[in-house]
């Protein structure tokens, strides 16, 4: 099962919810926007031997540009259970592109 | 090196001596045929590309060690490894070569042992095709076996992509499966995503909490995706890092996604094609695609490249 749809805003957790450590430290306790959901990926032969969950494509901007008004963005793979749901934002004047329907773009509260 | 010298091939080489199996006059004559047919490592060079050349050789000994062990493993039996090592045994121990303390000393020595080891293992796998214990043929096709993957496979992928449409949106939406069907079994990769780059969108890869890659498919990525300084400011400015360290320029108008493999999901970016390259083919697309552009970081070469050739 997979709680979070494409578009969602998500906030990932600060403290470690499991066993699970692969989550980079400049991601943890940021909003992002869910940009891919790939459901559970088994990865037996390299970090994990039982099922960690459901696998989304999280999409942030880029550290360094504190308004998300930049082209710059970071994607990460982050399992369900580090992230948590985020309000939406009301969104003024805003028009995706063609190309990139799929994702919302937001600005960052910080 | 020394541990594949010490405790792989030389214990292996007395022990079929012991046992009769070849004799030392066999490794000599082997020997001088084997002497004419090396590569020497070329120790006038700039460091940088020494130390290059020193990387490969060994890779070579190594797989080479490999397939000489498993050749012996089946011609003689082998009781215990440890124990014909010497590693019980004071008086049979192989001990290690010490090295010299500058840089420079140190590759040419390593040059040295290293050509000394080839030299051995090469003696050695004539010696046993001459006496009939091991085909040729057989060697060739279990050197073939251990030889890792390249990024060459990505820039083949890469050029069918450009030249059909069709195998490029099942390329996008599943590559894992789309590539099955070309040969590439992909078993210890848990899932394969194809990145593909547009007018508006540039993606690049890291992996900032190891070093995670499409190793199976694309072989060993270059020294700098581990290197530190590009794990953390391509998150931080990749805009910038981009510029400096591969001069290639973001317009603002692109999106630049950095994507940050966790293990799970490896990444191959496929680049857009490059102007006038109408009418070329697979092979010649395929020479274009650098391993940079794989990563997101450079683009293909441009089409003149191939055309001045």
């Amino acid at each position: 099962m997979c709680g979070f749809v494409v578009s969602q805003r998500v906030r990932v957790k600060t403290e470690n919810p499991g066993p699970n450590q692969r989550v980079p430290a400049y991601a943890r306790g940021r909003l992002g926007v869910v940009f891919r959901v790939h459901g559970s990926v088994p990865n037996y032969s390299h970090d994990h031997a039982e099922d960690w969950g459901p696998l989304y494509s999280v999409r942030f901007a880029s550290t360094r540009a504190p308004d998300g008004r930049s082209n710059e963005k970071v994607i990460v793979d982050i399992h369900e259970s580090w992230l948590a749901e985020a309000p939406p934002l009301v969104r003024d004047g805003f028009e995706p592109r063609d190309e990139d329907m799929r994702t919302i773009l937001l600005p960052f509260p910080f | 090196m020394e541990y594949w010298r010490t405790k792989r091939l030389e214990p292996r080489v007395i022990r079929l001596i012991r046992k009769g199996t070849i004799a030392f006059s066999d490794l000599i004559k082997a020997s001088t045929v084997a002497h004419s047919r090396m590569e020497e490592l070329k120790s006038d060079g700039d460091l940088e590309d020494r130390v290059a050349a020193l990387e490969i050789a060994l890779g070579k000994f190594i797989r080479g060690t490999e397939v000489a062990t498993s050749i012996i493993g089946s011609l003689v039996l082998v009781e215990e490894s440890r124990q014909e090592a010497g590693v019980y045994d004071e008086a049979a121990k192989l001990e290690h070569r010490k090295l010299s303390e500058g840089t420079i000393d140190r590759v040419s020595e390593l040059e040295e042992m290293l050509t000394g080891n080839m030299l051995l293992l090469q003696a050695l796998l004539i010696a046993l095709t001459k006496k009939g214990l091991v085909t040729l043929e057989k060697v060739d096709e279990m050197l073939a076996a251990t030889n890792p993957p390249q990024y060459e496979n990505g820039a083949r992928i890469v050029a069918k992509a450009w030249l059909d449409p069709e195998f490029r949106s099942r390329l996008v939406s599943d590559a894992k499966a789309t590539l099955r069907e070309l040969g590439f079994a992909l078993n210890r990769t848990p899932k394969l995503v194809v990145l593909e780059d547009t007018e508006f969108v540039r993606n690049v890869i890291v992996c900032t909490l190891c070093s995670c890659y499409p190793y199976e498919l694309l072989g060993n990525p270059p020294w700098w995706y581990k290197h530190e300084s590009y794990k953390q400011e391509i998150i931080t400015s990749p805009t910038k890092k981009l510029e400096e360290m591969f001069k290639v320029t973001v317009p603002a108008n692109v999106e630049l996604r950095v994507y940050d493999s966790t293990s799970d999901i490896r990444y191959m970016v496929l680049p857009r094609r490059p102007e006038r390259t109408e009418g070329m083919n697979e092979e010649m697309l395929a020479s274009l695609v650098t391993q940079e552009s794989l990563i997101g970081v450079g683009d293909p070469l441009r089409a003149e490249i191939v055309q001045s050739k």
